[in-house]
């Protein structure tokens, strides 16, 4: 009869209740402890944007300290500003809603300051304090950059400023660019136009290097032994199809020409016949020893569709075959030129904030081995050396009815500091292109001169 | 003469444990909205301080005029209910501070409800005497929500409320399912108290049975039929709990309990099948993730903020609880769980716990059968409804639309709440003085 009292009713429901409250206290520890991290990682977690919009992002400095992008505003509306406009694809954008791009995205990790110091963390996690990004200094210099830029007015191309011995990338111009301030607002029609702003043409067009490849094929064949500058070629202006075209020399060489002469001359019949004699395995082996077959390294998303294999060394000798190669790839390649036949290493941060907010530089890596010997590379360049600079402008045929304009240049002539690589989109007239090289090359000598 | 007695020492000690209590949870109420106005603003003043203040007075005037005027009354209800309000009240603030002032008007008015409530003599027995015309009050107050009910916020669904003709004031809403929560408790404990007096349940011939449970079965029938046409099925389930667990009591017969949940579950199954704001509900706590941006948006949103508290919380004021919809009403505990962390919200089962403990206690104690069915109906029905949303915030259950009694933004059931706890206390005056 006890088993029926009111009592044992009432302490069953009690322990009921009890039991109830105990599946709410087990339910509460799994998602706040087991289940936990597991699903605040999930995309669409408002708290990982709220974190990510308080984060104060670190500055990006140009070589003398010039700031090309910071954070500003109070901590519930930080806006990322770019002072100079245009400054380009190389600095990229950060865009909450559109993500990152260039510097931004390669060194978004140290910008938002995810590897903070211990104390950081504290700060962050106890006391909610906004994390703090660390600053970037890059090789970049604002000055250089924004008249690069400007050089271009309406025409698309890109330009590579680099130093030749450090590979210190100074201008990385890619244009038409974006300006950065106005991203969301553009974005959508940044990504329609058909004329690609957003693309990193100076490290990731992908040109037809027409005879561009001449001195490096020339520097190679002569390290083999396979040519001497002052042998004699035939027929050195004979006429050569390319694409239903017919071209010849750029300037008509001498009777009696030589293979100086088809340098100077850019003459595109003996440099079949000598591609013809070396072949594809060693043509292959010269692009891939001045570096126009892989990326070069650097914080900048370098990614190119794979190409494909060289098919004919008649073209390929001439640049007009599958082999196509980005601005960075041929200022490194010319570089080599001044730098004793070795390419450098391409930098484009010179300094990174650490944990104590002290600038640290980063070290500069040496090339691996030389592309050729210093006496090739001595040579040709000196047989590219008139009116005191180095430089030699070229147009390749890109497809039918479309060239591109190059133009390269070491300056200045006595110690070659400076490798210039312009391409123009779509021109045939080489004075653009050279305009274009020349006014880069006053602005390095200003800034040169200037104490 | 010196006291013999072991329990009068420990009168006494509980005879100081309230005001001692009330001062610990008046140091936390206080503590939370100086930590609210130097996290939100980065100072302190009037308008961070005046509801807790408020509430502080409340509470010091309730603690002072019970011990006064019935000092048997249990000590720890009264610093249990403090505490939640008191949350509530710094919740209020930090979630939705445009209410502020309607919540801490509504704890005060309840508190001063709960003290007339337990210090009134022989409320009890016209709560006994009238209980259908009660009942059927509550439930036209329930019909007329159906012919004229709306909802404050305007949307044309969940039309649960009556609009108050009081002159001279802003706008006062009314949700009649809650005032018919309490009075079907005292319905169902009125009247099992007059079956268990006249005569026990004599024999198990089936007419019997069936003439025992006829008017009870009316009478709670028409009560779901009105919830699940009006679909507040939050309140629909707390009905057949609160049911269900005072019909075992009066029996003592387990297979009625079997038999309830399984028809509930049949119910459930039923609506599912039926009803399309079931199915969106039921799927939504299965698997909330698929669909996480739109139909299980809220409960999805709630088990973030839950796992964003961790063990320690945010801290108030620096988690996000606002993603989550009506995050001050239903989903208070989320918002808990987010900037206290597992410690703040076992804090709150611990509370609800010991509310839960205490009331059952009174009616252990209870000495007559009206008494103990009541104190066992409100402290079921209490429990039940803060398990009901404890569990659906944290996707144990599916969700039903019920507040978390005491703490969430609401005027009915903040009333009505302190209704059923000045009952509680009101019976406590009158049990045995034997503390355990």
């Amino acid at each position: 009869m006890n088993n029926h009292s009111p009592q044992t009713h009432l302490h069953k429901m009690q322990r009921a209740i009890l039991l109830g409250f105990l599946a709410v206290a087990v339910s509460l520890a799994f998602w706040s402890v087991v289940r936990s991290k597991a699903i605040l990682g999930r995309d669409d977690n408002p708290r990982l944007v709220e974190a990510a919009l308080r984060i104060q992002r670190g500055q990006i400095l140009d070589r003398n300290g010039t700031v090309l992008a910071h954070t500003v505003g109070q901590p519930e509306a930080l806006a990322r500003t770019y002072p100079f406009e245009t400054i380009g694809p190389a600095v990229g954008y950060y865009s909450f809603r559109h993500g990152t791009a260039g510097i931004e995205a390669g060194y978004d990790a140290v910008l938002r300051g995810d590897e903070a110091s211990f104390t950081a963390v504290i700060n962050q996690q106890l006391l909610h304090a906004p994390q703090i990004g660390r600053d970037v200094q890059l090789t970049l210099d604002a000055e250089l950059q924004t008249t690069a830029e400007a050089l271009f007015g309406s025409a698309h191309g890109a330009v590579v400023l680099l130093d030749t011995t450090t590979g210190d990338i100074l201008a990385l111009v890619s244009h038409p660019g974006y300006n950065p301030n106005l991203l969301d607002v553009n974005f959508d029609e940044l990504v329609a136009d058909e004329s690609a702003p957003l693309l990193n043409r100076a490290v990731q067009g992908q040109y037809q290097p027409g005879l561009v490849l001449q001195p490096f094929i020339l520097a190679a064949a002569l390290d083999a032994d396979r040519i001497q500058l002052d042998g004699a070629v035939l027929n050195a202006n004979r006429p050569v199809p390319v694409n239903g075209e017919v071209k010849r020399c750029q300037t008509t060489p001498p009777d009696n020409a030589t293979w100086a002469d088809v340098l100077i001359h850019r003459c595109p019949g003996p440099m079949q016949d000598l591609a013809d004699r070396l072949g594809l395995a060693m043509l292959d082996d010269i692009f891939l020893r001045f570096g126009f077959t892989t990326p070069p390294e650097l914080p900048l998303n370098t990614e190119v569709p794979v190409q494909e294999p060289l098919a004919d060394p008649l073209q390929a000798g001439i640049g007009q075959d599958n082999l196509t190669v980005s601005p960075l790839q041929v200022a490194l390649a010319l570089a080599s030129l001044a730098n004793d036949g070795r390419l450098p290493t391409p930098r484009l941060i010179t300094a990174v904030q650490d944990e104590n907010g002290d600038m640290q530089p980063q070290p500069t890596t040496t090339s691996a081995g030389a592309a050729v010997t210093g006496r090739a590379a001595r040579e040709i360049r000196q047989l590219l050396n008139a009116d005191g600079t180095v430089s030699f402008a070229v147009s390749a045929l890109s497809g039918p009815d479309s060239r591109n304009g190059w133009y390269l240049s070491l300056i200045p002539a006595e110690t070659l500091q400076y490798a210039i690589v312009v391409v123009v989109e779509e021109s045939d007239d080489l004075e653009v292109v050279q305009a274009i090289g020349a006014g880069l090359e006053t602005a390095v000598t200003d800034l040169n001169d200037a104490p | 003469m010196r006291s013999p007695s072991f329990s009068f020492r420990l009168d006494e000690e509980h005879g100081r444990s309230e005001p001692i209590l009330l001062f610990v949870v008046a140091l936390f109420v206080l503590s939370n909205a100086l930590a609210l106005g130097l996290a939100r603003d980065g100072r302190i003043d009037g308008g961070t301080l005046w509801g807790p203040l408020a509430w502080l007075v409340a509470q010091g005037t309730a603690v002072w005029l019970l011990r006064r005027y019935a000092p048997d009354h249990d000590p720890f209800l009264l610093p249990l209910v403090g505490l939640l309000t008191g949350w509530g009240i710094v919740l209020q603030d930090r979630l939705a501070p445009n209410f502020l002032v309607r919540q801490v008007v509504w704890v005060v008015l309840g508190t001063a409800v709960l003290v007339g409530i337990t210090l009134v003599p022989r409320n009890l027995r016209w709560l006994r005497r009238y209980r259908y015309t009660l009942l059927i009050l509550g439930i036209l107050l329930l019909m007329a929500t159906l012919m004229f009910g709306i909802n404050p916020t305007g949307a044309s669904v969940a039309r649960y409320w009556l609009r108050l003709p009081i002159p001279f004031l802003t706008p006062v809403y009314f949700q009649p399912s809650e005032l018919l929560k309490l009075l079907l408790v005292i319905f169902l404990a009125s009247y099992f108290d007059e079956r268990e007096t006249v005569g026990r349940l004599a024999g198990n011939g089936r007419l019997q049975r069936l003439s025992y449970l006829a008017p009870l079965l009316l009478m709670w029938g028409f009560c779901m039929i009105l919830l699940v046409w009006q679909r507040d099925l939050g309140a629909a389930t707390l009905f057949f709990i609160v049911f269900l667990s005072l019909l075992y009591l009066a029996t003592g017969d387990w297979r009625i309990v079997a038999g309830g949940v399984a028809l509930l579950l049949l119910a459930g199954l039923f609506a599912y099948l039926a009803f399309s704001l079931v199915t969106l509900r039921i799927d939504a706590w299965w698997n909330p993730w698929p669909d996480a941006d739109a139909d299980a948006f809220q409960i999805v949103q709630s088990l973030y903020a839950v796992a964003a508290g961790g063990i320690w919380g945010q801290g108030i004021g620096q988690g996000y609880p606002q993603y989550i919809p009506v995050v001050h009403s239903d989903f208070v505990f989320a918002a808990i769980a987010e900037e206290w962390g597992l410690i703040g919200s076992l804090g709150v089962v611990g509370c609800f716990a010991l509310l839960a403990h205490r009331g059952m206690r009174l009616a252990l104690l209870a000495e007559r059968p009206f008494r103990r069915y009541l104190a066992a109906g409100i402290t079921i029905l209490l429990a039940a409804q803060a398990f009901l949303i404890m569990a659906g915030v944290t996707k144990l259950l599916p969700l039903t639309g019920v507040t978390l009694p005491f703490v969430s933004y609401g005027g009915s059931s903040m009333l009505i709440s302190h209704v059923m706890a000045g009952l509680l206390l009101y019976l406590s005056t009158k049990s045995r003085q034997i503390y355990l």
